[in-house]
Formats: C-alpha cells, sequence, structure tokens
C-alpha cells in the first residue's frame, strides 16, 4: 500500500538479526546429539509433554498462518472465527479419543507413507510417498511469496532487490541448521518462536483493541460485510459447503493426516504424550487462527479511515478488492503502524522465526518422506544411515531452491488459505481415505488404496490458474476439495469390495 | 446478529485467556523439557559409544 510509513527503525533490524543468527548457533549446537535417522527426523522420541506441545504450536504458528488467517479475517470478517472453533475442537476430541493419531504411535511409523507400506504393501507406500512430497511441496510453494509480503510491508523496504536477498537470505539459514540438526534444533528452534510470537501477538491484540476500540471493529465489519461478517452461514459469506470443508481440513486433516503434526506425534515418549500433546495443542490450534484473524478485522477497521488505504483495499461499491496479494499485505502494514519501536523487532523476530520454523518442519518432513517412503523402498531397502542422512540433507537443498523458483512465478489468483487446503488436498483427500479406513475397516484393500490416492488428485482442479488453463469456470475450492475427499472415499470401499487383498478373501472363506 | 457478536466476543476473550495461562505453562514447561532432552541423548550417544569400543576390545 502506498504512502504508509512503517515504525520499524534501525533498532529493530539489530533485534532481528541477532534473533536469527541464535536460531542457526542452536542447530550448530545440538548436531552434536545426532547420531541416526531416528535422532534426526524424531528427535530420538524422547521429546516430552510441553516441548511438544510448543513444538507442535510453534511449527503451526507459522508466518504463513498468520498470514492467511489474517487475510481471511480481514477478507469475511467475525465469520472466519468458524475456522478457529473447528480447528480447535477437533483436536481436542482427537486428544481424548486417540482417533488415527494412538494407532499410528503405537505402530512406531515416522511417516504416513509408512503406514501405507505395513498396512497394503510397499507399491502404494512408494505412490503415496510421491503424491505426498508433491503435494506437500506444491503446498508450501507460496510461503517464500507470503514472506515477502510479509517483510516488505513491515519493514517499509520497496527495493524488489532488497525484498529477494532478505528471502534468500532467510531460506540459506533454514537449509543450514534444518540440514544440521534435523528434528532436535526444529523442536527447539520451534519452542523459542512459540514464546516470543505467542507473546508478541498477544501484545499486538492489547495494542491493537486500545487504539480501535470494539465498537469500531464490530461497525467497520458490519459497514464492509454486513450480515455474512458475522454469520458464517450466510451464502453471501463462507456458507454451509465452505464450513464442512474447514472442519475436514483446518480440523481434522491439519491435526491428524497433515504429515507434520503426524511427525510431532510419532515424536513423542508414549501414547499418552500424544494423547495429552493433542488435547493442549487443540489451544493452540484454537489460538493460531483466533488472533490472526482478529489482527486482520484491526487491519481492516484501522485502514477504513484512511482514505489512501481505503481506496486501494475497497472497490468503489464498497466491498474488498479481488486482490489475494493486497488483501495479505493489510495485517503487516498494520503491524508497521500500531507496534511501537523494539517491540516490532521482538514480534518482526518471531514472525520471521516462525517463517524459518515452519519452512524447516517442512523441509524436514518432505524429504524424510521422499527418502524413507521413496527412495529407500525402490532401492530393496538397502541404504545406509550416513546415505540416508546424506541423501535427506540434499533434498532438503534442491526443495529450498524449487520453493525459490516457483515463488516467483506462480500467480496465487485466490486467498492464500484457499490455495493452501487445496494443494494440500491432492495429498491428505486419498490419505484420509487410507487412514481411516486402513486402520478401523479390516477388509480396506490395497487396489481400493490405489483408487483412493489417484482419486485425490482431482482436488488440483481446485487451483484457480489450473481451472482458467482448462478452460473451466470459476468453480470454489470448498467444493472441488469435497468432491475429491468424497471420491477417495468411495473408491477406497468400492475397489476394497470388489478386488479384496488375498489373505481377506482368503480369511472371509474361512468364515463362511 | 447480535447473538453472534456475544458469541464472537466471548469466543475471543475465552481463547485468549486460556491462551495466556498456556503459554506461561508451556514456557516453562517446555524449558524444562529441553534440558531432560538434550541431557538423554547425550546419555544414549555416550552409551552409543560405550558399547562400540566395548565391542571393537571384544573383537581384538
Amino acid at each position: 500500500m502506498t504512502g504508509l510509513e512503517t515504525n520499524f527503525s534501525g533498532v529493530d533490524w539489530v533485534i532481528v538479526g541477532c534473533y536469527l543468527l541464535g536460531t542457526v548457533a542452536v542447530g550448530l549446537y545440538v548436531n552434536r546429539f545426532i547420531s541416526n535417522m531416528a535422532d534426526y527426523v524424531v528427535a530420538g522420541r524422547a521429546v516430552r509433554t510441553w516441548l511438544a506441545v510448543a513444538s507442535m504450536t510453534g511449527s503451526e504458528l507459522g508466518l504463513v498462518t498468520v498470514m492467511y488467517a489474517a487475510q481471511k479475517g480481514f477478507t469475511g470478517g467475525f465469520s472466519a472465527f468458524h475456522i478457529a472453533v473447528v480447528a480447535g475442537i477437533v483436536p481436542l476430541l482427537v486428544g481424548f479419543t486417540g482417533f488415527i493419531v494412538v494407532p499410528l504411535r503405537k505402530l512406531g511409523v515416522m511417516t504416513i507413507p509408512q503406514y501405507y507400506g505395513l498396512r497394503f504393501g510397499q507399491g502404494v507406500r512408494i505412490y503415496g510417498g510421491i503424491l505426498l512430497a508433491v503435494a506437500g511441496v506444491l503446498n508450501m510453494g507460496m510461503f517464500l511469496k507470503a514472506g515477502a509480503i510479509f517483510v516488505t510491508a513491515l519493514t517499509g523496504l520497496n527495493d524488489p532487490m532488497q525484498v529477494n536477498l532478505v528471502m534468500t537470505a532467510l531460506i540459506i539459514l533454514v537449509l543450514i541448521y534444518t540440514t544440521m540438526g534435523g528434528m532436535v534444533s526444529v523442536i527447539i528452534t520451534d519452542y523459542l518462536q512459540f514464546v516470543v510470537l505467542s507473546f508478541g501477538l498477544l501484545l499486538a491484540c492489547g495494542l491493537a483493541v486500545s487504539e480501535l476500540g470494539w465498537d469500531n471493529l464490530v461497525g467497520a465489519v458490519e459497514q464492509i460485510h454486513g450480515e455474512s461478517g458475522f454469520n458464517p452461514t450466510h451464502e453471501d459469506g463462507f456458507g454451509i459447503s465452505y464450513m464442512a470443508w474447514m472442519l475436514l481440513t483446518a480440523g481434522l486433516v491439519s491435526s491428524t493426516i497433515w504429515q507434520t503434526a503426524v511427525m510431532r506425534a510419532s515424536s513423542a515418549e508414549s501414547e499418552e504424550v500424544v494423547r495429552n500433546l493433542y488435547k493442549w495443542s487443540s489451544v493452540g490450534f484454537l489460538i493460531r487462527f483466533l488472533l490472526p484473524q482478529f489482527l486482520g478485522i484491526c487491519a481492516l477497521a484501522y485502514f477504513m479511515d484512511i482514505p489512501e488505504a481505503r481506496s486501494e483495499l475497497l472497490t468503489p461499491d464498497g466491498s474488498i478488492v479481488d486482490s489475494s496479494e493486497l488483501t495479505m499485505s493489510a495485517f503487516p502494514h498494520f503491524l508497521g503502524q500500531i507496534l511501537p519501536v523494539g517491540i516490532i523487532g521482538i514480534v518482526g523476530a518471531g514472525m520471521l522465526a516462525a517463517f524459518m520454523s515452519t519452512h524447516d518442519s517442512y523441509l524436514l518432513c518432505w524429504a524424510s518422506v521422499i527418502v524413507e517412503d521413496v527412495i529407500v523402498p525402490l532401492r530393496g531397502g538397502e541404504m545406509s544411515t550416513r546415505s540416508r542422512l546424506l541423501l535427506a540433507r540434499l533434498l532438503i537443498v534442491l526443495i529450498g531452491v524449487f520453493l525459490l523458483i516457483w515463488s516467483l512465478w506462480y500467480p496465487l489468483g485466490q486467498d492464500l488459505l484457499d490455495y493452501m487446503m487445496i494443494s494440500g488436498a491432492i495429498y491428505f483427500t486419498g490419505a484420509l481415505a487410507l487412514l481411516v479406513l486402513g486402520i478401523y475397516w479390516k477388509r480396506a484393500s490395497r487396489v481400493g488404496a490405489y483408487l483412493a490416492l489417484t482419486a485425490g488428485g482431482l482436488a488440483v482442479f481446485g487451483l484457480t490458474p489450473i481451472q482458467k488453463a482448462v478452460g473451466l469456470k470459476k468453480i470454489e475450492a470448498d467444493h472441488i476439495g469435497l468432491c475429491a475427499a468424497g471420491a477417495a472415499l468411495a473408491l477406497m470401499v468400492i475397489g476394497s469390495l470388489l478386488f479384496p487383498d488375498k489373505e481377506t478373501a482368503k480369511q472371509g472363506e474361512a468364515d463362511e | 446478529m447480535s447473538d453472534w457478536i456475544t458469541i464472537w466476543s466471548i469466543l475471543l476473550a475465552g481463547g485468549i485467556g486460556i491462551y495466556v495461562v498456556m503459554a506461561i505453562f508451556v514456557a516453562i514447561g517446555g524449558a524444562k523439557d529441553i534440558r531432560k532432552l538434550f541431557r538423554s541423548m547425550d546419555k544414549k550417544k555416550r552409551d552409543k559409544e560405550k558399547n562400540l569400543e566395548a565391542h571393537k576390545q571384544f573383537r581384538r
């Protein structure tokens, strides 16, 4: 947005620099503890409850999450809070029931495709591993863009070259400490980031309310969004199908099916720790949407009173402009306006650490999946620990390079949250069917698993540039995602009934 | 609409309140867990090195 000064100063740059270098030092320090793949990927399965909660929340409360959640608050008003509600309630239920995550922890698997291998055979493991890695890397594709928008808006850097340099420096720092320290450094930096960002965001909320006042916030949402800014079921706003899509994605998938969450469960010391982790983390899952969405609403109310910003963010008829980049930048611009010098440096450092933390978790996760679930099974399980670690580290660097390129040329064309959910759906719609039916239905078969994984690929048509490329008229991402999830479940059942596994078929004949 | 405003304001106040308490607990408990994690991994690594050394001596 043009004509807005930021409070970000030289002091804040020093705070950010010290903080980021500190996190790299942690990565280098913990490298001394790594002696095998289990230490590297799941921290030797020695993580206790509080640290696991901090790590889970820290990893999920990333800069990208904060950015897309704030954007939803900005574009959807208070109605967006329904996403926070489902994101908080579902993990709590998972904590009490142990749904999916406890059986996975009992089996001792490190990745979801590893479970596919145990339940459906190595072929499904490799196929699922490829799909997971592709969807996962695509899902990260916009992280750098979101990070660049944040840095530009918060710090006031306007030269694209400077922003690119900052982003490249950040990704290099992430690559250094992730390749060195694996999950141990990821967990420690997640913890630091949890502490800084939690208190930073809480402080920002306090300052925002004292500056704007609750009544002004409600008034601004009413003026821009009307009834749909408060009622999520309203068809002019989110609507029932979008809420169902969020229940599935922000609720069930992000806590139980998404690989990074499963890795936290796998890193836990015991099943009891897994259950406690989910019960406590449910607050974190709620807050990671609630606070940024609220700050997005605050940004909306704040900029409505500034004529230059208002003319950029609203169309002449008073609705919000259809530009993902602009609506995403409102939140960091707002932080740059309301936070004082020093505090803005701490919050900025926390956000950038969050950016790095999400990257390290995801890079480690997808590199591990490619090594453990694709390359090692293809080589018949024969690969030394040293080679696996080396390969994982090499893949982390390669994925990092891909992300730099992808974020530069891909046209987003939709809200960041919708891009994230639909790119993730390429994998998780199939994974949902395989995990739920694989764990809780004995007759689930290999053919059903292949069909379900393939059906998940339909989700790719929820991406706006793909819809334009194949000449589809605009179909909402939530409709496509729900259809893909339904198709995956249906094909899993049909495939399993028509083509049961030999052992299951023999068991059935014996029973008869 | 006023019902929704009430619901969302309660959610916001309640969520923030619970989170403040949780953040304090997690910040303190997490620091203790980090110390325990380092000790446990350090011990595991030393045990592994000891076993390797014993194995080498046995083979000699």
